[in-house]
């Protein structure tokens, strides 16, 4: 009898003690409610997957946008590396990924990947946030090379054509593809050397006189520059780099090729109106900031503030046109 | 000012709190780094770059570069304690040190590689401080048929790795190589064997492989056997540490395992790994008491471990002296001195002296401070060895998995390891050494690219190898070491007759 009551006692203090809960979890529901809707983008961190291994060019520079990045949005950034496969393992990843903001990728070829046969995507797989800077390239030679400018680099190996030793790194890398473009421009033939790997062996090979000439970017370059050891005969851009105006641009001497590294911003396609928006203005301020501008001066990169969202997918369709009839003719082109 | 005032200068700059402090984080976080398996230093630095940005460039430096040569010390003590290198420079240290903790010599073992390790970054010191810039130069005169005569140099000592029968060796040699070709070509950017699985694009790292083909299958000839626990007697202090005979074996290994190393690290790629791997194959050759490696010689953990150490250190030379980044690792530090406006190379003496003297400076503290951190530890961790292997090798299976996921995010690494287990296991039943698949593979990818960058160089005119002298004495070098290793198989065979 106790037994009954005291089970029915506890079966209505039970039900008190359910009904209390539901009624609190309700609240809560409701109060989070109009919460979740209003937290607006981003209100979580978002991981950003670097096709590169950490260090690598690509990868500092990426760093670096994202630092400001950050400032921006609010929300923290986490790197994460994913190298493979110039960089396409990782961007296999980035289209795999839900499109809501929270995943980000960088590519410094996403253009060619399939080209090359890499990537069964290009850029127009993804949503492109923007191109904000790129690298500027240059032509140098050892200093104890009887080349005053390009000019005669290139006369030099029109007279003797494949002796011209040009020091270079992976086929289908950039620094590759400058030499190809360079032969194309010249008509010439030249003895490319590529090395496994980036540019410090065409720091190495250029220093210590093992070549005659190479194409690369400031950054691996500037130490034996500034000892002496390697001469810069030109800049691959359009106009002579600030801070660097005393090399004359490949144009001015004659040979016009205008080609450099960049780095792309990539986002799943699909991206929600408001996400896509607040990342296009988020980069577009840091593209355009003056910190960032230093920050990638100091890299040898200049900033294209205005090559963001639908601007930056037609530069990469123009660059994919420029790279397109060098793969082919190489035969490193897979797509046709 | 003589360099010795430099130096002093260097000592003054690095005793101030921050940099000390510094110093001590990183070495302490290389030792951690290296004592997990798959985690390399390279990780390690990553994380600590935006964070070491805030010091200023010498005390960043201090930072990467202590987690750099701090991982070489812990890379030795899972390859001693549970035969799982930690990294490709302590592969070949599980081949002795692991054999020595299986007789119970772990913490002699673990001291002798600390204590070489310790006397080798001295020696790497002191040869950067004294010839930094002339080992510049002659790095930088080294062109792609220099290297390709330094890696056939490598590959002719390390034909005595090949075990017992040399048609296995030179099989599993054969193996490895071609498992290196698999993913996309270095230099022609094309894949090979990928058979269009995204994930082989890459290519198949080498840890993970050493890690499951050592480790693995070590997890697994332990479980399948039956356990007997060892006789109960109470372990000596003196026992954990090497005795007389021991440190006299160690000597010369570590002196020549110092040099050999400081010569490797002026090379470009994985120069640690290649300075190990070369200097095992070398004292092998060169010891009277060849028959023990692979079975417990204290010369087998001494010579590597010293070249490893050494290795490192004299890597930063090319970094420093040249401004040209001969790793990945070097690349890292190179990006955090640009990041500060620092330009190292030729110049860095004249322009900002004092972080070449203060990075001396906090490398020879950080050396004593690795040795005061890790010969204590060497009781505690040789103890690890003599756990129940019921809790040991559960813990150390999950350490291989976590660690062969660290390296880049990838469970495809994981899944590798764990073929290279079994695959492990099939080669230990069948009595094949499984040192020659590792050797292929990092030698085989070395001979490819170095040979087929010098063809290329060459582009058909063979008569310029007559026009580089350095490539030329290398090449003697190697008929050369034939006849000594010859001569000092003479000696031990007449010792052998005579004793």
């Amino acid at each position: 009898m106790l037994k009954r009551v005291s089970s029915r006692v506890n079966n209505e203090r039970e039900e008190g003690i359910m009904k209390r809960t539901l009624v609190f979890l309700a609240g809560l529901v409701l109060l989070l409610m109009p919460w979740s809707e209003a937290m607006p983008y981003p209100d979580k961190p978002i991981k950003a997957i670097v096709g590169y291994e950490a260090g690598s060019a690509v990868d500092i520079n990426a760093r670096i946008f994202f630092k400001f990045m950050e400032k921006e949005l609010g929300q923290p950034i986490a790197v994460v590396n994913k190298p493979g496969a110039a960089g396409s393992l990782g961007l296999r990843e980035v289209h795999g990924a839900s499109p809501d903001g929270y995943t980000i990728g960088v590519s410094p070829s996403i253009n060619v990947l399939k080209i090359q046969g890499l990537l069964p995507y290009t850029h127009h797989d993804f949503d492109v946030l923007g191109v904000p800077a790129y690298t500027w390239c240059l032509l140098a030679v050892p200093a104890k090379s009887p080349f005053k400018d390009a000019k005669e680099l290139a006369a030099n190996a029109k007279a003797n054509p494949g002796q011209v030793k040009m020091s270079t790194t992976t086929k289908g890398a950039v620094f590759w593809m400058l030499c190809k473009y360079f032969e194309r421009i010249t008509g010439t033939k030249l003895n490319v050397i590529s090395n496994p790997g980036g540019a410090t062996y065409i720091a190495a090979q250029l220093g210590g006189g093992h070549a005659d000439a190479g194409f690369a970017s400031i950054a691996p370059l500037k130490s034996q520059i500034d000892a002496g050891n390697i001469r810069v005969l030109g800049t691959t851009t359009e106009k002579r780099v600030p801070g660097f105006d005393q090399w004359p641009t490949l144009k001015e001497s004659g040979i016009d090729m205008v080609m450099n590294g960049w780095i792309a911003y990539v986002a799943p396609k699909g991206l929600p109106p408001e996400v896509y928006k607040k990342l296009i203005a988020a980069s577009a301020k840091v593209a355009a900031s003056k910190e960032y501008i230093e920050e990638n001066a100091k890299t040898g990169s200049i900033t294209t503030p205005e090559c963001i969202g639908q601007e930056a997918v037609k530069f990469l369709d123009e660059d994919a046109a420029k790279q397109r009839p060098i793969l082919e003719e190489l035969g490193a082109a897979k797509d046709k | 000012m003589s360099s010795f005032e430099h130096l002093l200068q260097g000592f003054l700059i690095v005793l101030t709190p921050t940099n000390s402090m510094v110093c001590l984080l990183g070495v302490l976080l290389g030792t951690v780094v290296g004592v997990l398996p798959g985690l390399g230093p390279m990780a390690a630095m990553s994380i600590m770059l935006p964070i070491s940005i805030h010091y200023g460039p010498l005390a960043g430096l201090i930072l990467l570069s202590g987690v750099w040569y701090g991982a070489q010390y812990g890379g030795s003590t899972t390859s001693i304690l549970v035969n799982i290198p930690g990294e490709a420079a302590s592969v070949v240290t599980c081949l002795d040190g692991y054999q020595m903790a299986r007789k119970g010599r772990a913490g002699a073992a673990l001291a002798v590689a600390a204590v070489g390790s310790f006397i080798a970054g001295s020696i790497g010191i002191i040869l950067l401080q004294l010839f930094g810039p002339l080992i510049a130069t002659a790095a930088l005169s080294f062109g792609p048929p220099e290297f390709l005569a330094v890696m056939l140099f490598a590959f002719v000592t390390m034909a005595t790795l090949s075990g017992d029968s040399p048609l296995k060796g030179a099989m599993m040699v054969g193996f490895g190589a071609l498992v290196s070709t698999i993913g996309i070509d270095r230099i022609a950017g094309i894949p090979r064997f990928t058979m269009g699985i995204p994930s082989l694009m890459y290519g198949i790292d080498l840890i993970p492989v050493a890690i499951g083909l050592f480790g693995i299958a070590e997890v697994v000839r332990i479980a399948l056997q039956r356990y007997t626990p060892p006789p109960l007697r109470p372990v000596r202090l003196r026992e954990l540490y090497p005795n007389r005979e021991e440190v006299r074996r160690s000597t010369m290994p570590i002196l020549r395992g110092s040099f050999i190393g400081a010569f490797f690290g002026m090379l470009p790629g994985s120069s640690a790994a290649l300075a190990s791997f070369t200097s095992y194959s070398i004292e092998k050759s060169m010891s009277p008491n060849k028959k023990e490696f692979g079975k417990g010689a204290i010369e087998g953990v001494a010579a590597p471990e010293s070249a490893n150490n050494s290795a490192v250190i004299i890597a930063l030379v090319p970094l420093l002296c040249l401004g040209i980044p001969f790793s990945p690792v070097s690349a890292l530090l190179l990006a955090g001195l640009q990041m500060h406006n620092v330009t190292p190379g030729p110049l860095l003496l004249q322009t900002t002296p004092e972080i070449f003297w203060g990075l001396i400076a906090a490398m020879y503290i950080g050396n004593i401070l690795l040795l005061v951190l890790n010969l204590p530890l060497v009781g505690l961790f040789a103890r690890v060895a003599t756990m129940k292997p019921h809790f040991l090798m559960p813990a150390v299976g999950i350490f291989c998995l976590i660690g062969c996921y660290a390296i880049r995010n990838a469970v495809f690494d994981v899944l590798v390891m764990i073929a290279a287990g079994i695959l492990g296991v099939v080669l230990n039943r069948m009595r094949i050494s499984v040192v020659p698949i590792l050797l292929g593979m990092v030698l085989g990818s070395l001979l490819e690219d170095n040979l087929r960058v010098t063809i290329q160089w060459l582009n058909g005119d063979f008569s310029l190898v007559w026009s580089r002298p350095i490539a030329l004495v290398i090449l003697m070098l190697i008929p050369l070491y034939l006849v000594l290793v010859r001569f000092a198989q003479r000696r031990v065979f007449r010792n052998d007759a005579v004793g």
